[in-house]
């Protein structure tokens, strides 16, 4: 059964490598001359308009004066802008939206290395930033009072897109999105299916992906497509140890489930200090496909790293799917989920077969984790802010059922990103997610594919 | 004649095969832990252990195994024992590799017995009730934090309303929420409760830190200045008794260990009444009718609801009281402070107060406040220590090994195997009764 386990995740790597290579091949590298550096860029015209206020800066104490200028646009200060500024450690320290005169005041306390951080989604309509331009500012406050910085950007024009077409990216996004809380899902309802165990340090176990990829990509030097390969074989590798270490010694003593959902908290606390204290809290990047121009396919636009995103999510999906439908392995799973005691007494060896879903379960995630640090960077909390998503789409699908983890993923994933399309403020654009969550455990605690007995 | 017992003795009976006795494998790994990066601190617990192990393996030694092993563990044990006595001593005397361990102490006595510890305290006790005593696993106590602070900030600052009105619709939130968040979740089981607490915690947050409610809860700056009524209120300050020159008069209170400024001080005699009233209720409660009811529930909902009770009702009250003193925690720290944050409402709280709850011991009146103060004496001292350890022109810790900002992370990764290893090894806690703990599942 070992051995199916691993042909199995090999055939998903192989798949892996087939579908995307050609995808990958050809990145297109972020060239100054892309950049129209045009005058007609919006911010300039929407500057003269009343609407902003001015800020007035803090009374007394520590604070950071953000200005943020408009370099392709004669320095022109760009208003309504969120910016978020954070510690060292990562800890938000506050937040500000920039004034008429592109202002923006964050109370520090005191000095010390403070990163700006813009939040691209906040822009003026019909402006992004250019490929050259980091979203990301780090300022050293070395005296107390104020502290003066420039935020110099780059923006270009872009077309004002109509409602059709942001909902057709919005739509990608979130099928996107669905696919990366779907694989991660899959990997959690495996395990809830078969060891009943709530799993809090599942998106530590995301992370561990995208940390191991950034590892093998960054420090080793092998290619992304290679250093991502190696980091879902070692996730794997880290499910089979965290159930022989862990997991499978605490059934044999008979450790409660509650008791074991505690011991994953505690788990995912330790699990998510040590990467911060092994990789600092600032977001790091892999080597290749960090920026990736768009192409139209028809009426949606897709980096070709998106598209290859969304095609090895779903092949891996399917054929995971397939396995657990056709194969004996599957048919094992489903029976331990179901009724491990009968399981055993049928002579299955059911010790094993939780091993093999705790391998399985762990390369989905950590394929989840890859596929995130391509799309995104790569953060120790990456995972940790994923958790409850992944919580929400298999609540809403149904615990412990694959269809439903994956179905409800999609709901999910889709709703936060168009989300903002209907009104949602983008910067909450997860509370809808939980709050279908909540709503889906008052009307229907089995979730959408679920089977009332689940829920006890 | 106890004939059971006598058999596997016998000669003749089929050899059983001999096994090693767990705390054999315990002491080997204090030991190996206490000689290298645990810095002899488990040292002691591996001379326990092995001798505990010693003991059983020469009681019945056709059974067990691995004396070899358990003496190897004891050598640890008292090797990594003797390191730690002398770096105690020498940092206590001569200052142990710039480690002034005075200082650490100090620190870690402040927290244990400050304001943050309180904080808590009260959120453990709330917890206590919601866990220890009826079994719901909830979550998202952070949130009823959030909103009883929340409640007294958004009030006095955003409404200008009266402190004394502030303080009311501060205890009124938590209960609020408690019935819009019972009536869907208390019918579910554990695990479904855990996550729908832990979602609308973080609902709440987010909602209080996003940039288009700033107009009434600030964002993510918060809000301030809600606090001076509170602050006004020092006796230490307003009381001419404790006034520079008066009898009891100081500028600050130091008592060899202890050090607090008389705001600390305020804090925290307001503070831990708040907490003796808190189990002052929680005891009574508890050896009342209602009380036992609870822990019946906890042991067995189906029984209870045979007898004819409202199960679902007695839940929700528990909810409803575990969440006021959840909000009561809430608006002590919003006091303390004099500002809400929505930064420090987050998941990471309700882990932490579940860590005091447990330390202490779940479903024992004094265990959460114990734990909290148990929890903070090791949080601060070990970021003292690793902090004094990691700065000065040449730091004890080499520097690629841990530099300052990692220093910081070393208390949350304790905290974090702490808690994995509590629970596996030791849920009861210090004071609880094993059976008393709700962690079989349902």
């Amino acid at each position: 059964m070992r051995q199916r386990v691993l042909t199995l995740v090999s055939v998903i790597f192989f798949l892996l490598l087939l579908q995307p290579a050609n995808a990958f091949a050809d990145e297109t590298s972020p060239s100054p001359s892309a950049t129209p550096t045009s005058a007609d860029a919006e911010p300039g015209g929407e500057e003269t308009e009343p609407a902003g206020e001015v800020a007035e800066p803090p009374a007394d104490g520590d604070y950071i004066r953000v200005l943020l200028v408009d370099r392709s646009n004669g320095d022109a200060p760009v208003p309504d802008v969120s910016l978020t500024v954070t510690d060292e450690e990562g800890n938000e320290v506050g937040e500000t939206v920039t004034d008429s005169t592109g202002v923006g005041f964050v109370v520090t306390e005191g000095p010390g290395t403070y990163t700006v951080t813009l939040d691209e989604d906040t822009l003026p309509d019909g402006v992004e930033l250019n490929s050259a331009t980091a979203t990301e500012l780090t300022i050293t406050a070395r005296l107390g009072g104020a502290t003066n910085a420039a935020f110099p950007i780059g923006t270009q024009a872009v077309n004002v897109v109509p409602f059709s077409e942001k909902l057709s990216v919005a739509l990608m996004n979130g099928i996107k999105f669905g696919l990366l809380v779907a694989l991660a899902a899959l990997g959690l309802s495996l395990i809830f299916g078969t060891t009943g165990l709530t799993n809090f340090a599942h998106g530590e176990l995301i992370t561990l992906g995208g940390m191991l990829a950034y590892v093998f990509n960054r420090t080793v030097g092998l290619p992304v497509i290679l250093a991502g390969i190696a980091a879902v074989v070692l996730s794997a590798a880290f499910g089979w140890a965290q159930d022989k270490g862990l997991w499978a010694p605490l059934r044999k003593r008979g450790t409660g489930l509650i008791a074991m959902m505690i011991v994953s908290i505690g788990l995912g606390l330790f699990l998510r200090n040590v990467y911060q204290y092994l990789f600092g809290s600032s977001r790091l990047s892999l080597s290749q496909y960090v920026t990736q121009q768009r192409r139209d396919y028809g009426p949606i636009a897709l980096a070709d790293k998106e598209l290859a995103i969304i095609v090895i999510a779903t092949v891996t999906i399917v054929v995971t799917c397939v396995v657990l439908m056709k194969t004996r392995l599957g048919k094992a799973m489903r029976a331990v989920s179901d009724n491990p005691a009968l399981s055993a007494s049928s002579g299955m060896k059911v010790d094993r077969v939780i091993s093999n879903v705790w391998v399985l379960g762990c390369a989905l995630t950590g394929l989840s984790g890859v596929l995130l640090a391509i799309n995104n960077q790569v953060n120790f909390l990456m995972g940790f802010k994923l958790l409850l998503l992944v919580f929400a789409g298999v609540t809403l699908g149904g615990l412990g059922t694959i269809w439903g983890a994956l179905a409800g993923s999609m709901i999910i994933g889709i709703m936060v990103e168009l989300g903002p399309l209907f009104g949602v403020p983008s910067s909450i654009k997860e509370v809808g997610a939980l709050v279908v969550l909540i709503l889906v455990l008052l009307v229907r605690p089995q979730g959408i594919l679920g089977r009332r007995e689940r829920i006890g | 004649m106890n004939a059971t017992t006598s058999a596997a003795a016998k000669p003749g009976a089929p050899e059983v095969a001999r096994r090693t006795p767990s705390s054999v494998v315990t002491s080997l790994v204090l030991g190996v832990l206490g000689v290298t990066i645990a810095f002899g601190i488990t040292g002691p617990f591996a001379i326990i252990k092995a001798r505990q192990a010693i003991a059983e393996i020469d009681e019945k030694p056709e059974r067990y195994e691995g004396r070899t092993l358990a003496l190897v563990g004891l050598v640890l044990g008292v090797v990594s024992t003797l390191w730690l006595l002398t770096w105690v001593v020498l940092g206590f005397t001569a200052g142990f590799g710039g480690i002034d361990l005075f200082q650490v102490l100090q620190t870690a006595l402040n927290q244990a017995l400050g304001p943050n510890a309180i904080v808590y305290a009260l959120a453990a006790i709330g917890l206590n009730i919601h866990f220890g005593y009826t079994g719901l696993l909830n979550f998202g106590q952070a949130g009823f934090m959030a909103v009883g602070a929340y409640g007294l900030a958004v009030s006095v600052t955003t409404w200008g309303l009266p402190f004394a009105v502030a303080i009311g619709i501060s205890l009124l939130a938590p209960v609020v929420l408690a019935l819009l968040l019972g009536v869907p979740t208390l019918r579910l089981r554990a695990d479904y409760l855990a996550i729908a607490t832990i979602a609308t915690a973080e609902i709440l947050r987010l909602i209080f830190g996003a940039v288009e409610t700033k107009s009434v809860f600030g964002g993510s700056n918060g809000l301030n200045n809600f606090a001076n009524t509170f602050d006004d209120a020092n006796i230490y300050r307003t009381w001419g008794i404790f006034q520079p020159g008066g009898a009891l008069g100081f500028d600050r209170l130091d008592i060899w260990v202890a050090s607090f400024s008389k705001r600390d001080l305020w804090s925290m005699t307001i503070g831990w009444v708040l907490v003796a009233l808190a189990c002052l209720v929680v005891w009574a409660l508890m050896r009342s009718p209602w009380g036992r009811l609870l822990r019946a529930i906890r042991e067995d909902e189906d029984a209870v609801r045979s007898l004819g009770k409202n199960v679902f009702a007695y839940k929700m009250q528990a909810l409803i009281l575990g969440g006021l003193f959840g909000g009561m925690a809430g608006m002590f720290l919003a006091l303390k402070q004099g500002s809400v944050v929505p930064s420090d409402y987050s998941t990471n709280m309700t882990f932490l107060a579940f860590v005091a709850l447990l330390i202490g011991g779940a479903a024992r009146v004094a265990g959460p406040v114990i734990g909290a103060m148990i929890l903070w004496f090791l949080i601060a001292g070990l970021g003292s220590f690793f902090g004094q350890a990691t700065t000065g022109s040449d730091p004890f810790m080499p520097t690629w090994l841990m530099d300052n900002t990692q220093a910081s992370l070393v208390r949350f990764v304790a905290v974090g195997a702490g808690l994995m290893l509590l629970m596996i090894f030791r849920p009861q806690g210090i004071f609880g009764d094993r059976r008393e703990i709700a962690i079989d599942g349902r």
